[in-house]
Formats: C-alpha cells, sequence, structure tokens
C-alpha cells in the first residue's frame, strides 16, 4: 500500500514537471543561441532594450539599455524580436531571477525596470515567499528603486509588521 | 487503568511538543520579520530621502527591536533632512539610554552642525554614558572645537581627561597646545600629546627639567610616539643628561619606541661596567637580536 502511494505520489510529480516543461516551452521568449534583443516600455516613460544571449537554449548573459540604465559601450548582433508585451518580458525574466546568479540578479534588475504595477508585485511576491534571503534582498534593493508610490506602500506595510 | 494512564501522558507530552513546536514557528516568523525589516532599511539608505523619511520615523515610533531602531537611527543619519536631524536629536534627548546613546552617535556620523551643537546641552545635563557617547560623536564629526570647549569648561579633573583624551585621539594637536597654555601641564595632556603624536610639544617638555616630574613623563611619552626623531631625541637626552631619573625614563622609552640601535650606540660608548650591564638588561628585554652582536663582540675579545 505504501509503496503504491510513493509510486503515485513519484508519477504525479514527474507529470507536473513535464507540464511545467511544456507550459514553459510554449511560452514567449528566445530560444535559439546566440544574441537576441526586444524593446519594452519602461518605467521611465521611455524604452527598456533587452539583450540576451543563449546558450544550449539557455540564457548566459543579459544586458539593458535604457534611458534610466547605463550600458557602457555594449555592441553586439542581435536578432531583434521587436517590441513586445511588458507582461511577456516580465514572465520570461521571471524564471530566471532564480537560482541566485549573476543572470539572476540582472534578471530581477530588468523586471524592476519595466513599466506598469507588475514589477512592484513580482518584487513584493518575491520579497514576501522566496525562501533565498540574498534574491529577498535584492528584490527589496530594486522595490526602493523604483521609486513609485505602490513600491513604497509594499515597504510601508513591511516595516510595519508586528514581529 | 495503566493504558488510560499512558494515554493521558501521551497527550500530555504532545500537548507540551505542540506548544514548544508553535513557540518555535512564531520565533521563527518573528526573525524573518525582523531580518526582512532591517534588509528593507538597508535599501532604504538608497532611497530618496522624502520617501525614506516617514517610513524610518514610522519604524522608529513602532513596536520594532532595538536592533532595527538603530538600524533605522543610522539610516536616519544618512537623511539630509532637518526633519531628520531633529528627529535624531529628540531621540537621543528622550530615547531610553540604548537608543538616545546610539541616535547621539548617529548625530556624529550625520555631520550636520545644528544636531552637533544641539548635543552641547545633552553634554551638560547628561550622565557619565551620555558624556561619553557626546564626545565620541563629536570626534566621529570630528568636530575638534566642541571637544575643546569641553575640556575648556571641564568641572573635574575626569571630566577633563576624558575630553583631553578625545582630542588626542582625533589628533587635535593645536587644541591640546592651547590647553597646555590655558590648564598648564597634566598627565593626561602629556599622554594626549603622545596619542596625537605631537612630537614638538613632547620634546620640548622633554628637555625642559623645571618639573623632573612632567619632564620624566614626557620622555616616555616620546617613546609611545616612536620614529626616527624621537630616537634621536630619545638617546640625545639620555648622553646630555646628569639626572638617573631621567636617563632611566630615556631608556624606558627607548625600549618602548623599540629603538635598540640607540641602546647598542650607548652601550658602545659606555665605559662604566654597571651602565652596560643595565643597557644590555634593555636589549635583553627589548628581545633585540642586537644582543648577539654584543656577545660575539665579547667573544672576539673586543668588549
Amino acid at each position: 500500500m505504501r509503496i503504491a502511494t510513493r509510486l503515485l505520489l513519484i508519477a504525479l510529480f514527474v507529470a507536473a514537471c513535464i507540464a511545467s516543461e511544456t507550459l514553459a516551452a510554449g511560452s514567449w521568449g528566445p530560444t535559439d543561441d546566440g544574441w537576441h534583443t526586444w524593446h519594452v516600455a519602461a518605467a521611465d516613460g521611455g524604452e527598456l532594450q533587452i539583450y540576451v544571449s543563449m546558450d544550449l537554449g539557455k540564457p548566459v548573459k543579459l544586458r539593458l539599455r535604457g534611458d534610466s540604465v547605463c550600458s557602457g559601450h555594449f555592441e553586439v548582433e542581435a536578432t531583434d524580436l521587436g517590441l513586445i508585451e511588458v507582461d511577456q518580458s516580465i514572465d520570461w525574466l521571471r524564471r530566471y531571477t532564480k537560482p541566485r546568479s549573476k543572470l539572476g540578479s540582472e534578471a530581477l534588475m530588468a523586471i524592476s525596470l519595466h513599466s506598469g504595477d507588475r514589477p512592484v508585485a513580482i518584487l513584493a511576491d518575491i520579497i514576501k515567499s522566496e525562501t533565498d534571503r540574498k534574491i529577498r534582498e535584492e528584490a527589496l534593493f530594486w522595490l526602493v528603486q523604483s521609486d513609485s508610490y505602490e513600491a513604497f506602500a509594499v515597504l510601508d506595510r513591511l516595516l510595519s509588521e508586528n514581529n | 487503568m495503566h493504558i488510560r494512564l499512558r494515554t493521558i501522558l501521551a497527550v500530555v507530552a504532545l500537548l507540551a511538543m505542540s506548544s514548544s513546536l508553535a513557540q518555535t514557528a512564531v520565533s521563527e516568523v518573528a526573525d524573518e520579520t525582523e531580518m526582512l525589516k532591517i534588509a528593507a532599511l538597508e535599501a532604504l539608505i538608497a532611497a530618496p530621502p522624502e520617501r525614506a523619511l516617514p517610513l524610518v520615523t514610522k519604524v522608529l515610533n513602532g513596536n520594532n527591536s532595538n536592533e532595527v531602531k538603530e538600524l533605522a537611527l543610522f539610516v536616519l543619519s544618512q537623511i539630509d533632512l532637518p526633519e531628520a536631524h531633529a528627529t535624531l536629536l529628540d531621540i537621543a534627548r528622550t530615547g531610553d539610554d540604548e537608543l538616545s546613546g546610539e541616535a547621539i552617535r548617529m548625530i556624529g556620523i550625520g555631520g550636520d552642525p545644528e544636531a552637533l551643537s544641539g548635543l552641547a546641552d545633552l553634554y551638560s545635563s547628561g550622565g557619565e554614558e551620555v558624556r561619553d557617547a557626546v564626545l565620541e560623536a563629536y570626534m566621529i564629526a570630528g568636530d575638534n572645537a566642541s571637544v575643546y570647549q569641553i575640556a575648556q569648561n571641564a568641572k573635574d579633573e575626569q571630566e577633563f581627561e576624558a575630553a583631553v583624551e578625545m582630542l588626542g585621539v582625533m589628533g587635535a594637536r593645536e587644541e591640546l597646545r592651547a590647553l597646555r597654555e590655558s590648564s598648564g601641564f597634566s598627565e593626561p595632556l602629556i599622554e594626549a600629546y603622545a596619542i596625537s603624536g605631537d612630537f614638538e610639544s613632547l620634546r620640548e617638555l622633554a628637555m625642559d627639567g623645571s618639573d623632573p616630574e612632567i619632564q620624566a613623563r614626557a620622555i616616555e611619552a616620546l617613546g609611545i610616539v616612536g620614529g626616527e626623531n624621537v630616537n634621536t631625541t630619545l638617546v640625545e637626552i639620555y648622553r646630555s643628561t646628569d639626572s638617573e631619573d631621567v636617563r632611566e625614563s630615556a631608556l624606558e622609552g627607548m625600549l618602548i619606541s623599540g629603538h635598540d640601535e640607540g641602546v647598542l650606540e650607548l652601550y658602545r660608548a659606555s665605559d662604566d661596567n654597571s651602565e652596560k650591564r643595565e643597557l644590555l638588561q634593555i636589549l635583553a628585554a627589548m628581545g633585540s637580536d642586537l644582543i648577539l652582536d654584543v656577545i660575539d663582540e665579547a667573544l672576539d675579545g673586543g668588549q
């Protein structure tokens, strides 16, 4: 009986993994190796350009260009994916905020620079539910940097909580 | 009967366990909340001052641990707004001992001249801990003039000593020299000269034989300052004096400064066996390798 339960749980777990992979594969985002770039509406009212270098189907480098981002002398030939929806871009980046890494930090920063309410909501969610302390701290940092009313409302709630 | 007893014991044990587990869980949540607040406050350092101020003030007025409040005080010290300075000063005046002391230090870190001048009243009316914290704040802010004023107006020796020591730590040579003119020589002043590295003042005192006790202290204090000039001066003092006490002090100074070459020089120049013995003892006390040169010379029949 116990063995059967275990086998059932393992099967469910494997199915869940396959389903999540399938969903991930089905969502928007660059897949081919090499540099890709896309444009989104930025929080500062301008445009944010995101560059991603893919290797074996996974992002390995992330670069940003925008009015409030100092990208230095970054020149690279990239496949331009054009102007895309903020939600699509954020959803793609969100997948790479974990585990803690340079790319993950850059993904967090990139999310915080998107326009709309979602960056604050995502950063607030990471602060609330993430188990890696460093990732939470980085999310807090970018939340403060976003300098929006909503961001400070989140901070206010957090700082008003009773221990 | 036995079974019922066991059941009761098991229930009691389970209740105790669940209560302990619940307590652990509550404490973990509290730690987590506290940790998040600390991270949020750290992030607020980079926030625009107008946005950070109300949040930091809220933390200080809220039911938070002193650790969280102390960090909030630091963030407050980094906010360059009059309201932030006023809040810091208010907490310095009215906070509990720990927070008040921290707020005073944070005023030093912030370095706002108005808030710093507000500390003078606090110093006059405060106890020893408050006075120490105010001196520390002035040191952090590099406010020599305020510490000098405290030393000038000191009501007793202890207060004078604390202020003078702080001036020494701050390297406030001019203020210390001015104090010498207004209050005369004293042991704390000589120590402060040593701490501040004021070779000139100490040399002057070390060469002045009018008060043997002050002179001896100054010679020893030269050893603390150390350096080429000090070493030359100490050897010079040793050679030029007729006073046994002054010679002792000069040797003590060389011992402190680690000037073993000077001691060896004096050893070689001396014809007096008891003096040579004393100089050798100093070299030994210094743990100097030069003592091996002396032994070699003796074995070679040179001395």
